[in-house]
């Protein structure tokens, strides 16, 4: 999208001539709400690169959001119109306050202003803090395994963008996503049925990575068939699945003449069912991921078959048996016909999937604790950190430089490899 | 207002600014007031916290409150090299990123690489970048708020004042320009 310098000027003259008290709210309200240049998840995600930048996180704000829409041309315009008019307000109120400075009502008022100015920045300051702890709890536990991505929800709203070079990115089953591959057909949003093949004649990775369900997500992922002919299929269908779907996401058929057929998790968080159909490769493995991890309904797994290698099945209803889930989880159909070497993954899947009830419940109050811990000692590092870094600034009065050159690797390191962020 | 250093005052004020990672300039507040007031006496303490108090009732960028510093130190030039300072480093340092972050957008895209797959690896960085900076920023934004009360010698009832609006502010939705005319009404008062 393109957007003129004129418009970024006036946006952000708009804005933050609204902006009492701080701009940040209002640019939400400008740029996602009115104008609806940007969406939920990319104001997020500009957002908090402004605020890893150093200098004032608005401005940084507003450098890269004109970059983004017309170049350099349009942050310097979306720059100023942030900072024109403002400066000549603050100006003017400079020259006032040199007027009235011998009048002591103005200094006592001022003396209010300025204590209750010092009370914004310690809410500032809780915020952030607040923030951080949530972040830390909103984080879900590590999955064995498979590490799916969370999706944003926007995501479904647009068709990505479609392959070029044989590369299928991914398609939302309501949008009519023909280019580069994907196929969506029988749309039918309103009855949660729902029916997307995808295939690829080429072949690239990212073949069968479909997204279907809406963007409330309240709809079912429905049928999903993903078909490749040839290629490096790695990663075909490896993310097939209705996040946050309230309604079942299912799995249709994933075949593969050629290579490997893997699926990823189904219905990662749905409270529907979730379920896995038919997964068959005629010549490589034929694996499965856990199907309904999260899900409060049944998890099941259907029939998967490999002609020649490995057909492997991963745990059905992870998460549906007890614990999170308020349904049973079970496998409670999986007919593995392997014609090549390893029958043994395959049964282990039957007693993971269908009996394991105590053996998942064991590895879940496992995880459970696991995760516990580890949330512990984060927010142990956390909490001194915060420590640290007011004792540093405030109190022994290092400077800044100082305490975020001390501290920040520290926390850097103990973010990144000691506790695994993903 | 003559003898003042302006380009001395730029460059302190322009590295200052770059090194306020994570949590805005007011970070650099207590330093620009050290700098300002306590090492070269351009300005009271009280005129600082006054002007930092006038900034955040203005409309616009709470930054600008360097404006109004520049400005009391040595009028319009000093307004515009102040703000110059604080804004154009840091600037110029989000449009390489931006610029970059697009370059970088492109190429995967070439390579053929999902948009998701470049989110995701360099997702995990940013993570524990963020994680890292955000307690950081709190405690260090605590220590500012600590610093603007005893640069202006505040009261009990002040330390109070800027409790209750900070609780305030914290707990509700309310825009914290009424809370800033709410200390004003108060001061005014004479409760101080």
């Amino acid at each position: 999208m393109k957007i003129n310098c004129w418009a970024l000027f006036k946006l952000f003259s708009q804005m933050a001539l609204l902006g009492f008290g701080g701009v940040l709210p209002f640019a939400y309200r400008y740029l996602v709400e009115r104008s609806r240049w940007l969406s939920d998840s990319e104001f997020a995600q500009l957002l908090s690169i402004a605020q890893l930048l150093p200098g004032p996180t608005i401005c940084n704000l507003a450098v890269i959001v004109g970059q983004r829409f017309a170049g350099t041309g349009g942050a310097l315009a979306a720059l100023s119109g942030l900072l024109v008019a403002p400066f000549f307000i603050v100006i003017a109120l400079g020259v006032a306050y040199q007027e009235l400075a011998t009048s002591a009502l103005f200094a006592h008022a001022l003396q209010g202003m300025a204590a209750a100015a010092a009370g914004l920045i310690l809410a500032t300051a809780a915020k952030l803090a607040r923030g951080m702890w949530r972040d830390d709890a909103a984080r879900p536990a590590a999955p064995a395994g498979a590490s799916p991505v969370t999706l944003p929800t926007s995501a479904a709203r647009r068709p990505m963008a479609a392959g070029k070079e044989g590369r299928a990115a991914a398609g939302a089953a309501r949008q009519d996503a023909s280019a580069g591959g994907i196929l969506a057909d029988d749309v039918d949003s309103t009855a949660g049925s729902r029916r997307a093949s995808v295939s690829s004649t080429r072949g690239a990775p990212f073949a069968g990575t479909v997204v279907a369900g809406d963007a409330d997500g309240v709809a079912a992922a429905g049928l999903v068939t993903a078909s490749l002919a040839s290629g490096d299929t790695s990663m075909i269908a490896n993310l097939a699945r209705g996040a946050d779907d309230v309604d079942g996401a299912r799995l249709g058929a994933v075949t593969s003449e050629n290579e490997d057929a893997s699926v990823g998790p189904a219905g990662l968080r749905g409270a529907g069912g979730a379920r896995l159909g038919a997964v068959s490769s005629a010549t490589g493995e034929a694996p499965v991921g856990p199907a309904g991890r999260h899900g409060v309904g049944s998890a099941r797994l259907g029939a998967v078959s490999s002609a020649r290698g490995d057909a492997s099945v991963g745990p059905a209803g992870q998460r549906g048996v007890g614990g999170e889930g308020e349904g049973e989880g079970r496998a409670a159909l999986l007919a593995a016909g392997t014609v090549g070497e390893d029958v043994e993954m395959a049964m282990k899947a039957v007693s993971d999937g269908g009996a394991g009830r105590e053996e998942s419940d064991a590895r879940q109050a496992e995880e459970a604790k696991e995760a516990k811990q580890a949330r512990i000692a984060r927010r142990v590092t956390q909490v001194a950190l915060l420590a640290m870094a007011f004792v540093g600034l405030g109190v022994l009065k290092l400077g800044l430089v100082t305490v975020v050159c001390a501290l920040a690797p520290f926390g850097f390191v103990m973010f990144a490899f000691v506790w695994r962020l993903r | 207002m003559s003898g003042v250093n302006l380009s001395g005052l730029s460059l302190h004020l322009a590295v200052l600014s770059l090194s306020a990672i994570g949590g805005g300039v007011v970070l650099v507040a207590p330093d620009i007031h050290d700098y300002v007031a306590v090492q070269n006496h351009w300005l009271t303490s009280e005129q600082f916290s006054a002007v930092y108090a006038l900034a955040q009732a203005a409309p616009g960028p709470n930054v600008l409150f360097i404006t109004l510093v520049g400005w009391l130190i040595a009028g319009m030039a000093g307004a515009l090299a102040t703000t110059a300072a604080v804004i154009v480093p840091s600037s110029l340092l989000a449009l390489g990123a931006a610029k970059l972050a697009a370059r970088r957008g492109r190429t995967a895209r070439r390579k053929g690489e999902g948009e998701r797959e470049t989110a995701a690896r360099s997702n995990r960085w940013t993570q524990a970048l963020r994680h890292a900076l955000a307690p950081l920023s709190a405690g260090m934004l605590a220590a500012a708020a600590w610093s603007f009360l005893s640069m202006a010698n505040a009261s009990v009832i002040a330390i109070g004042l800027a409790l209750l609006s900070a609780a305030i502010v914290y707990g509700t939705k309310i825009n914290p320009v009424y809370l800033i005319a709410a200390g004003a009404l108060a001061g005014a008062a004479g409760i101080l």
